[in-house]
């Protein structure tokens, strides 16, 4: 897995390439979270360039997952 | 004296049970299915229900065990293929490998709905004695 962090139109974009599984899935989860706890502006996770990802990584993504809060 | 091989039999695989052993897993397993005759797409799909049902045995199996070998079987049968993997990590407990409702969005779980959506049938079950657990995977190529 390859691995790059840049800001781009208001975003933190996280790009991923390769094969991205069990082996790397820790590294991303780890780097995911750091990104989302670091930033205060979104965070977008670009997968265009991976050719391959099980479920570990799918189950990092959700973790980082935060559904927008309802205003009250 | 030649030794008894089954003419069904496209490999057998035996690796370490580690997550970096999994890239040659996809591997050998997508180039088999190819020069068997499936479609790039088809084994595509197949390699995903394989590289989970490994990924299950290292993350689960092996879980308290820490390390462990395991074995990839592919062979024909009258219709398909099957898929047969075995481990010898402690028995697992089978009522706890089942698919999950994905509208519960949450982290894990997700190796087994993809085996079954892939696959046309799965087992698991203990080996004699105990001494491990396997998978079989079957899907019908007619």
């Amino acid at each position: 897995m390859k691995y790059n962090e840049r800001e781009e139109a208001g975003y933190k974009v996280v790009e991923m390439s390769g094969e991205v599984d069990l082996s790397c899935s820790p590294d991303a989860r780890k780097q995911i979270l750091a990104c989302l706890e670091d930033s205060n502006i979104g965070v977008l996770v670009d997968l265009s360039q991976v050719s391959y990802i099980d479920s570990s990584v799918i189950a990092s993504l959700v973790e980082g997952y935060r559904p927008p809060r309802k205003s009250t | 004296m030649q030794p008894n091989i089954d003419p069904e039999l496209l490999f057998k695989l035996k690796l370490p049970a580690e997550a970096d052993r999994l890239a040659l897993v996809r591997s050998v397993v997508q180039r088999a299915l190819e020069n068997d005759g499936c479609s790039k797409e088809l084994a595509q799909n197949i390699v995903i229900a394989v590289n989970e049902a490994c990924m299950n045995i290292i993350t689960h199996a092996y879980k308290d065990v820490g390390e462990g070998i395991f074995e990839l079987e592919l062979s024909k049968t009258s219709g398909g293929l099957r898929f047969r993997l075995t481990d010898h990590a402690p028995p697992i407990n089978l009522d706890s490998v089942k698919p999950r409702d994905l509208d519960d969005i949450r982290p894990g779980g997700l190796g087994i709905h993809f085996i079954q959506e892939i696959m046309d049938e799965f087992k698991m079950g203990h080996l004699d004695d105990n001494k491990g657990n396997y998978m079989e995977m079957l899907i019908n190529l007619d």
